[in-house]
């Protein structure tokens, strides 16, 4: 498995993410934010109620770290927060995981497909025709539940 | 021969603020809670007598007193529910009353109720129970003299009789509500006319029902079957779909999206939402799909409007009013969100190399009436993956 040399950032959401924890936990978090390439998880098993604030803190971070290239997981989710970003259609923006461990697992299994057989051509030095190389499922595009992340999927 | 009826209302489980749920028998399809539908029922089988029990803890406005006042209310807390239905059953017994028909809700159940009082007269029980394949339906007769054999019932909530009771079979429509998902499928039962609920109100189209005062943007979609309560307002690019019914005076705010879903009354969904297989309403949203229920204290995202009419009409207004001086404000105060790209990298600058003259050998193989390939420079204006 490759592993990225970046750290992956985890942070406990607050029990309950209203206007002002969102505030407060944004300001926790802006450091990380504005790193290069930051990768976050955000942990939600503490969290028992989450308002339209709290979604759009989520969507603040996500709009930040999409803009320096980096990713922000979400993990851990509770029925409450669940529903909430379900019914917010924000779920749908954020990859889920069920555990802390998986979200960061996956961040060290991300690599593009592009970049995967640029390293093994340019390592060997051959120009190889991709359908002439053995097919190669590769652990690297798997996460730990065996499931490729949307991104992966090879065309 | 006469007979009344007893009608236990339990409340379902405790908020957050230990205030007790409305019970599912109180949610109403198409204007009307299963209890309204069973009083009804009754009252067409000739049942005059009839007192209803429910939990003190219950808001007044989730009980159809009003509709019925020939009805006798009983609101009583918690265990005293059931001394209280003894003292009545036993003034039932003293006012000439011959058969008692005791019935908890719960279920929906849409049984003979004649034929069942037949039947515990034909069969000369004490005690007869409606049962279907499933178990019991909560519906139990019994005769008005029996006052050991109905206390014991009553101390038992109706789960259990002192002697062997008889058992009415029936393979009428029931549904025993016992989760939201029951709900939904009694309200999309009767979309599909599986059961005696009918949506109210005209059908403007087919499979869509909206009753009387309902407000419906030009720009919403409502999608069959669905229904619209009266006073109900759906507003623009709204999406109502799959079997969803908005209830009385309930409010979907622009761009939501309602699928297979029940917006119970004088509930507001806030705007840009995706409601699909929930129930949602009384400050809470019960999602079929996932088996959960939580509670939504966010008024932006769901909420209660008030049932008072004048204040309804007042918030409006005050809302109308609000509405020019509030875009000005912002329009002149309000931080602009646009942000000014500070360091932009060079290769924004530079020209794209599509716009430049094309070389020599391209010009030349544009005469040509079939180039053979591509020149070596042609430039790949868009490359996606690893493709």
């Amino acid at each position: 498995m490759e592993i990225s040399s970046r750290p992956v950032v985890v942070k406990h959401m607050p029990e309950r993410i209203n206007l002002k924890q969102a505030k407060e936990f944004l300001r926790e978090i802006q450091p990380f934010l504005r790193s290069d390439r930051p990768q976050i998880v955000f942990d939600f098993t503490h969290v028992r109620q989450i308002d339209a604030a709290g979604v759009d803190m989520l969507l603040h971070c996500m709009g930040e770290v999409m803009k320096r290239d980096g990713d922000v997981k979400l993990a851990a989710l509770s029925p409450h927060a669940a529903v909430v970003l379900e019914m917010t259609r924000t779920d749908r923006l954020f990859e889920v995981y069920e555990s802390a461990s998986d979200a960061v697992r996956s961040f060290s299994g991300f690599l593009p497909n592009a970049m995967r057989e640029h390293r093994r051509w340019g390592t060997s030095g051959e120009a190889a025709v991709p359908a002439q190389l053995p097919l190669d499922t590769g652990s690297t595009t798997l996460d730990s539940a065996g499931v490729a992340p949307p991104g992966e999927i090879a065309a | 021969m006469e007979v009344a009826a007893l009608i236990f209302v339990e409340p379902g489980a405790a908020d957050s603020a230990g205030t007790p749920s409305v019970p599912l028998a109180l949610w109403e399809i198409f204007g009307k809670s299963v209890l309204t539908r069973t009083i009804e029922r009754l009252q067409r089988s000739s049942l005059t007598n009839i007192s209803v029990f429910a939990d003190a803890g219950l808001p007044d406005s989730a009980l159809p007193e009003s509709t019925f006042s020939a009805v006798k209310w009983v609101r009583v807390a918690g265990e005293s529910i059931w001394r209280e239905a003894e003292n009545t059953f036993s003034d039932y017994g003293h006012n000439g009353v011959d058969t008692i028909l005791a019935i908890r809700l719960g279920a929906y159940t849409e049984l003979d109720i004649s034929d069942l009082l037949r039947f515990h007269l034909d069969q000369r029980t004490h005690v007869t129970m409606a049962c279907d394949a499933s178990g019991p339906l909560g519906y139990i007769a019994i005769d008005s003299g029996r006052r050991n054999d109905a206390a014991f019932l009553m101390r038992s909530r109706l789960q259990r009789t002192r002697l062997a009771a008889g058992q009415y079979p029936t393979n009428a429509y029931s549904n025993r509500l016992n989760t939201p998902k029951d709900f939904r499928s009694l309200v999309q039962d009767g979309f599909l006319s599986r059961c005696e609920i009918r949506p109210a109100g005209k059908e403007i189209k087919p499979g869509v029902w909206v009753e009387d005062r309902a407000r419906i943007h030009r720009s919403a979609r409502i999608l069959a079957p669905a229904y619209i309560g009266a006073r109900a307002r759906v507003r623009a690019a709204a999406v109502i779909t799959r079997c969803s019914a908005i209830e009385h005076h309930a409010e979907v705010d622009c761009g939501t999206v309602v699928e297979d879903a029940s917006v119970l009354p004088y509930t507001f969904v806030g705007a840009g939402l995706d409601i699909a297989h929930v129930v949602v309403g009384n400050g809470r949203l019960a999602h079929v799909a996932r088996n959960v229920e939580v509670e939504i204290t966010d008024p932006r995202l769901v909420g209660m409007t008030t049932r008072s009419a004048p204040l309804r009409a007042l918030s409006s207004a005050a809302s109308l009013a609000a509405y020019l001086p509030l875009q000005l404000y912002r329009g002149l105060f309000a931080p602009s969100h646009r942000e000014q790209p500070s360091q932009l990298p060079s290769a924004v600058g530079e020209l794209s190399p599509a716009l430049n003259p094309p070389p020599q050998a391209l010009r030349a193989s544009a005469q040509t009436p079939a180039p053979e390939q591509f020149p070596a420079d042609f430039a790949v204006a868009r490359r996606y993956g690893d493709q």
